[in-house]
């Protein structure tokens, strides 16, 4: 075991009512979160904050208005964390106008899309930066200006995004824990030339790709057969990626009321070494979610994530409870073993 | 195919529907005979009655009320769409609680055949395929099950006529029929159903578990009549008759066709429902 972290993540989340009420053509809603981070081990790196509870304060915004036969929607997150490198941080995820004609449909302005079908990764899943200091894991995007048109076919959908605008992803730096990069970015360089906010103290090199890819689920009897691959085509080379999951349900589980759902998934890739650098080389994943279908929207998780490459695991254990009214108590138990993120 | 509001669609193989079937029918086939052609036309009277609302959306305010005490209400918009010769689609969009606000769940009701269902989580901006048997599921937490809450498609079950009894206020004589899952995964081995004959709604369902003992008891209340046609509850109570759980649903603002398309209700136009 070379290093090992851990990280024992609570958070309460007070749903605001309704900012303003919902109503027909409307709506807007939010929430406000006090989160606690714990860090039972020492930082790995120097510059690293070495207080072991962190707090930190969280806001949402979303709304969605309707203009005429058009939507506009939007929503707004902001953070204020101390102990983080950067201690007031926010972004709007999303702010389009969203227009449906017929079988099309058009999003126009700050977009976040979300493609694939797998539960720990999704190679596929492109459109988006991801936001490494609010989720080292990627599940959290950073809102993406441009274009998407689609238009759904016969039991198919096609769509065209364009942008012109790129977006870099946002690394752990400085004081920031949990930083999946062991060295500072400090400047950035965009291979096609795209224009890109300028933020001070990052460098990292976003190479021209192309990438086509594919995703499907299939229900098999009481199983859901996913997979995604893809051909990613980069300045170090070109290398397919992809992963294949199964997904199964027990409802009302061993008598009770509760709903248990077992996954598994494994993914590889074909890199060569000057490849840039992906999760999810060579790893399997399992994972167990057990919904109590109580009042209070009980939820407990358990996921282990396997490296097979450097022989690293994530264990994690996540936790869900309504306290009382619109209030949420959420509990996220995280230990990396053998792994390198500081 | 024509279907009904609130009856679930079910499913249960040839071999499970045998095994409901009690062993005094069984002896008598000529009684069978009567009995499944009596449960028959009753179900196709309920479901030709009911053709033709084309859509309807509703809003249910849900209580959940446990045996021990616990209490917890939820919020959404019911939207179903009419689909000639082939299964109904249903929407329904969460507002509250406000965590789960903006949750979505798309099921097609498919005749012989298990549902396709999809929910759609706002938190995670994600689509998911749920399988066959997570329709045993429990929806939001409720004595209902996501079966429960599916359309009723005719051509889903076989029929049974059990007996007439008296319902209804004042009272009238109605008609009790065992509706038999013929698909797979269905949480169900029968659903005994009492219709109304005044109106062909159903005033109450008692489900069984696999095994053929009462499960659960759902009643309906309140029912009126919209665009002169389509008789709609304003209340619905189902009861779990293990531990006396309730879950209530009350119903306001039923809309009659409202315009919905099939365009809308699909996986990729789901994201747009959750606000």
């Amino acid at each position: 075991m070379r290093t090992f972290a851990s990280l024992l993540a609570l958070s309460t989340c007070a749903t605001v009512a309704a900012l303003c009420s919902p109503a027909q053509g409307h709506s807007v809603r939010g929430s406000v979160g006090a989160e606690v981070r714990i860090y039972p081990d020492p930082p790995l790196l120097a510059d690293q904050s070495t207080t072991d509870v962190q707090v930190s304060s969280y806001s949402t915004l979303n709304a969605s208005i309707d203009i005429g036969s058009a939507q506009f929607e939007t929503e707004l997150f902001g953070r204020i964390a101390p102990d983080a490198a950067r201690e007031v941080s926010g972004d709007v995820r999303e702010a389009f106008i969203r227009l449906q004609r017929g079988k099309m449909d058009a999003k126009i302005g700050v977009i976040s899309e979300t493609w694939g079908v797998l539960e720990a990764w999704n190679p596929v899943d492109i459109v988006n930066q991801r936001d490494l200091v609010e989720d080292f894991q990627g599940d959290v995007k950073l809102g993406q200006p441009g274009v998407l048109m689609s238009w759904q076919l016969d039991g198919a959908t096609l769509s065209f995004f364009g942008t012109g605008v790129a977006r870099e992803r946002r690394f752990g730096r400085g004081e920031d824990r949990f930083r999946v990069l062991s060295a500072p970015i400090v400047n950035q360089t965009f291979e096609d030339g795209r224009w890109a906010p300028w933020l001070q103290g990052f460098r990292a090199f976003y190479g021209r790709i192309s990438q086509t890819s594919i995703d499907a689920d299939y229900v098999v009897g009481d199983r859901i057969i996913k997979a995604e691959l893809i051909h990613q085509r980069g300045h170090g080379g070109a290398f397919f990626w992809g992963g294949l999951g199964v997904e199964t349900n027990f409802s009302r589980f061993a008598g009770g009321l509760g709903d248990l759902t077992l996954y598994a998934e494994a993914y590889a890739d074909s890199r060569p070494d000057a490849a840039p650098l992906t999760p999810f080389q060579r790893d399997v994943f399992v994972g167990a979610r057990y919904a109590f279908n109580d009042t209070r929207g009980t939820l407990l998780e358990l996921r282990h994530t396997y490296d097979l490459e450097w022989r690293s695991s994530l264990v994690e254990v996540r936790a869900r409870r309504r306290l009382f009214g619109n209030t949420l108590l959420s509990l996220h138990f995280l230990k990396i073993i053998n792994g390198t993120c500081a | 195919m024509k279907k009904h509001a609130w009856k679930s669609a079910l499913t249960l193989t040839i071999t499970g529907i045998a095994g409901c079937l009690t062993p005094a029918v069984m002896a008598a086939s000529g009684q069978v005979s009567d009995n499944v052609r009596r449960g028959r036309e009753i179900a196709g009277t309920v479901d030709r009655n009911d053709a033709g609302f084309t859509d309807y959306v509703v809003d249910g305010e849900m209580t959940v009320r446990r045996s021990g005490g616990a209490q917890a209400k939820r919020d959404f918009e019911m939207n179903t769409l009419e689909v000639r010769n082939g299964g109904d689609k249903r929407l329904v969009v969460f507002s509250e609680p406000r965590d789960l606000a903006g949750f979505v769940s798309l099921t097609f009701t498919n005749a012989g055949a298990p549902d396709d269902q999809w929910i759609y989580l706002p938190a995670i901006k994600r689509v998911k395929r749920l399988a066959a048997r997570d329709k045993t599921g429990s929806f939001a937490g409720s004595e209902f099950s996501y079966e429960d809450i599916a359309t009723w498609e005719l051509t889903n079950y076989d029929y049974e006529f059990i007996r007439d009894e008296p319902c209804g206020e004042p009272k009238t004589t109605c008609h009790t029929i065992a509706n038999l899952p013929k698909y797979e995964y269905s949480g169900y081995s029968k659903l005994v159903e009492t219709i109304d004959p005044r109106i062909w709604q159903p005033v109450r369902i008692v489900y069984f578990d696999k095994s053929g003992r009462p499960l659960k008891q759902l009643e309906f209340f309140g029912y009126k009549k919209y665009q002169d046609r389509f008789w709609r509850p304003s209340r619905i109570v189902m009861t779990n008759l293990r531990d006396k759980s309730v879950s209530e649903i009350v119903w306001t603002g039923y809309h009659f066709k409202t315009g919905l398309k099939a365009i809308d209700l699909t996986a990729n136009r789901m994201a747009s429902w959750s606000r």
